[in-house]
């Protein structure tokens, strides 16, 4: 696969995770040319590997991304996700997904948003049982 | 005639330049002028530039991508967007060493308040205590300004503190979150007054009514990336009528380097470099008028002083107001949807009393709507996707409480040139009040209070405390005194060093109260104008 063409896959599967949708070809377009125009999004070291090869799985993504919020938050994967978000929100018409609060009613936003941060506490738990050991291991060496 | 030469075209030039004008006079002025980029699609609100530009992402985050903020990189929520980067582009060979201070210049036309949030808060007689006049004398020159560049205010609980004068216009519709913590401010009246703390409609240079050349604001959404009504006062504007104007000559493209006068101290020319081929060039003149902006204007006064033979000069007193920026959720929004289409920089203004006036807090509110989002969802200690859920479900809710702090001159607090460099570059030293902790954090918790009296949340945590020289604030190197010797000014601006010199931008505060100084730079500026020439 060639670099841009994985990049274009890198980008459909984080624009899947953060909007439930695919992602325009504007949208990979500028998530290539981000790439090709600066060096922040290249992994900076071994962990950062790991963390973007799991997030290459799909489902793992979530995992690694909770992982590194804590644990890595200048992480080559959380500049890739900072980055797509920064152009979702921008671009038309995933702006409208970003801005979306959701089924309106005060109440049912507050309970929605206790769900968010138990499923995202699990998953900081989960990722961290994953990844810190790995991320451990590979500081020492 | 005499030759009047003015520095710099920012918030006290240009209004220096117009008074001139006004009065029949020709004026030279002398600027970098680092010119803006065209407004896009003036009628497009900003989601509809979202949908319109042909590269929205270019345009919002520019061709480089500088204006995503990526994690571990040093910026704020409102940082400033790529269509509004010529405004604090790098000056070229204007270097500095600063220590505990982080300066922000400006050679764009306009100068710093090209990038402003547009409040215009008057200094009251407290405020003025130490200078040398007082509410009466500033009073006509702030109702000038207000009917030149249009300021929206109106009386409230803050005209105690914030005195009212002629010229302003009403008040912009406020989006409903604002709408709502000003509902709550009066029905909660006795809980803010128990703190200390008033709270009302802010004052900004914004046109609710049309006026020739601008529109009224019409709620596009787009302050930060640039009003392209002009609505949102800038001095650009003011450069502009200026150009308009019989008698005007501007020199832009020109480097002001310094100025050579007579062993009688009276100065005859300006020496400028021309950034386009970098030729020298020299500007005579019989009065000099320095206007580019306290550390500006400072630079080509020390390095006329070292060529004059002054050994080392350095100038003290140096101010700023530090600022800490609260971020607060109004926890009844949640859940709503934000509006897109409404003015997006602070509405509402907080005050907080102190047993010294000198002390008082003041605090911007700024309820947040058409920011990007980014910046905050990665800020949330969760994984970008819930994070992005909790904040587009919060986002209507989400606010900004800018806090002000007053600034002392004192003689620690210097500004120099550092020795043996080849341009001039200044050295900057500056500490903080030893005792700013002992009011800093006890005034963070009666806003913090504040905050919660109108209904928000105050996340622990979250307080930023920005550094010195982030707010642009700068004031207090050339002080104004009645009595005074070298390194002084007059009430009037005048220097006591050189005889037909003018210090007419923040230069000569001696005092720097917790509201943002701007529309005092333009008043201070007209009064010297209308009170010398």
């Amino acid at each position: 696969m060639s670099a841009d063409a994985a990049l274009e896959a890198e980008c459909r599967r984080l624009t899947a995770y953060l909007l439930d949708a695919p992602p325009t070809p504007y949208v990979i377009a500028c998530y290539v040319r981000a790439h090709r125009t600066t060096p922040a999004f290249e992994p900076d070291g071994a962990f950062d590997r790991v963390a973007l090869r799991l997030a290459a799985s799909g489902p793992g993504v979530r995992l690694a991304d909770a992982h590194a919020r804590l644990f890595a938050p200048a992480s080559a994967l959380r500049r890739k996700l900072v980055l797509l978000l920064a152009i979702l929100e921008t671009a038309s018409p995933s702006f409208r997904r970003v801005d979306d609060p959701g089924p309106p009613g005060a109440l049912r936003a507050w309970l929605r948003l206790a769900g968010i941060g138990a499923a995202a506490g699990a998953a900081a738990v989960l990722g961290s049982l994953l990844l810190l050991p790995v991320q451990l291991v590979l500081r020492s060496r | 005639m005499d030759r009047v030469v003015v520095v710099g075209s920012g918030a006290s030039g240009v209004h220096f330049a117009q008074t001139l004008l006004a009065r029949g006079r020709e004026v030279t002025l002398v600027d970098v002028g680092r010119p803006g980029l065209p407004q896009v699609l003036p009628e497009a609100s900003l989601n509809g530039l979202k949908e319109t530009l042909p590269d929205p992402v270019g345009y919002f985050l520019g061709d480089r991508f500088q204006g995503v903020l990526l994690p571990g990189k040093k910026g704020e929520y409102y940082g400033i967007p790529p269509s509004k980067g010529h405004a604090l582009e790098g000056p070229d060979g204007y270097g500095f060493d600063a220590d505990g201070f982080a300066p922000l210049f400006s050679l764009a036309q306009g100068g710093l308040a090209e990038v402003w949030t547009g409040g215009c808060y008057p200094f009251d007689d407290e405020d003025l205590r130490a200078w040398p006049l007082g509410w009466r004398e500033m009073a006509p020159h702030y109702a000038e300004v207000a009917r030149r560049i249009g300021v929206t205010g109106t009386e409230d609980a803050l005209s105690a503190y914030l005195p009212l004068h002629e010229g302003l216009q009403a008040p912009l519709r406020l989006d409903a979150h604002a709408a709502r913590l000003l509902a709550r401010a009066d029905t909660h009246g006795g809980r803010l007054a128990a703190l200390g703390c008033r709270v009302g409609r802010a004052r900004i240079a914004v046109l609710s009514e049309d006026r020739p050349g601008r529109k009224a604001c019409t709620y596009l959404g787009r302050c930060l990336w640039g009003c392209p009504h002009d609505a949102l006062y800038t001095p650009a504007v003011t450069l502009r009528e200026c150009l308009g104007r019989p008698g005007f000559r501007y020199l832009e493209g020109r480097e002001v380097l310094h100025f050579t006068a007579s062993s009688g101290g009276r100065i005859h020319s300006l020496h400028a470099r021309r950034a386009a081929d970098g030729v020298l060039e020299e500007v005579p003149l019989d009065r000099l008028v320095l206007a580019a902006g306290t550390l500006g204007s400072a630079r080509i006064l020390l390095e006329s002083l070292r060529r004059a033979g002054q050994q080392a000069p350095v100038l003290s007193g140096l101010m700023d107001n530090r600022q800490v920026l609260l971020p607060f959720l109004h926890w009844r929004m949640v859940g709503r949807v934000f509006e897109d289409e409404s003015y997006q920089y602070h509405q509402l203004a907080l005050a907080l009393d102190a047993e010294d006036p000198a002390d008082r807090v003041f605090g911007l509110v700024t309820t947040l709507k058409t920011c990007l989002t980014h910046p905050i969802a990665q800020s949330v200690p969760l994984h970008l996707r819930a994070a992005l859920d909790v904040t587009r479900a919060a986002h209507a809710g989400l606010g900004i409480l800018n806090v002000n702090f007053r600034d002392t001159r004192r003689p620690g607090n210097t500004v120099g040139l550092v020795p043996g460099s080849a341009r001039p570059r200044l050295a900057i030293r500056y500490a903080p009040a030893p005792e700013e902790r002992t009011w800093l954090q006890p005034a963070l918790r009666r806003v913090r209070g504040a905050l919660r009296a109108l209904g928000c949340l105050v996340p622990p945590g979250f307080a930023y405390v920005r550094p010195m020289g982030a707010s642009a604030h700068y004031a207090g190197l050339v002080p104004m005194a009645r009595e005074g010797g070298a390194g002084t000014a007059t009430p009037e601006g005048r220097s006591r060093d050189f005889a037909n010199l003018w210090l007419a931008d923040g230069i000569t505060f001696p005092f720097l109260p917790a509201k943002n100084l701007t529309f005092t730079l333009m008043a201070n500026a007209v009064r010297i104008a209308s009170a010398e020439f």
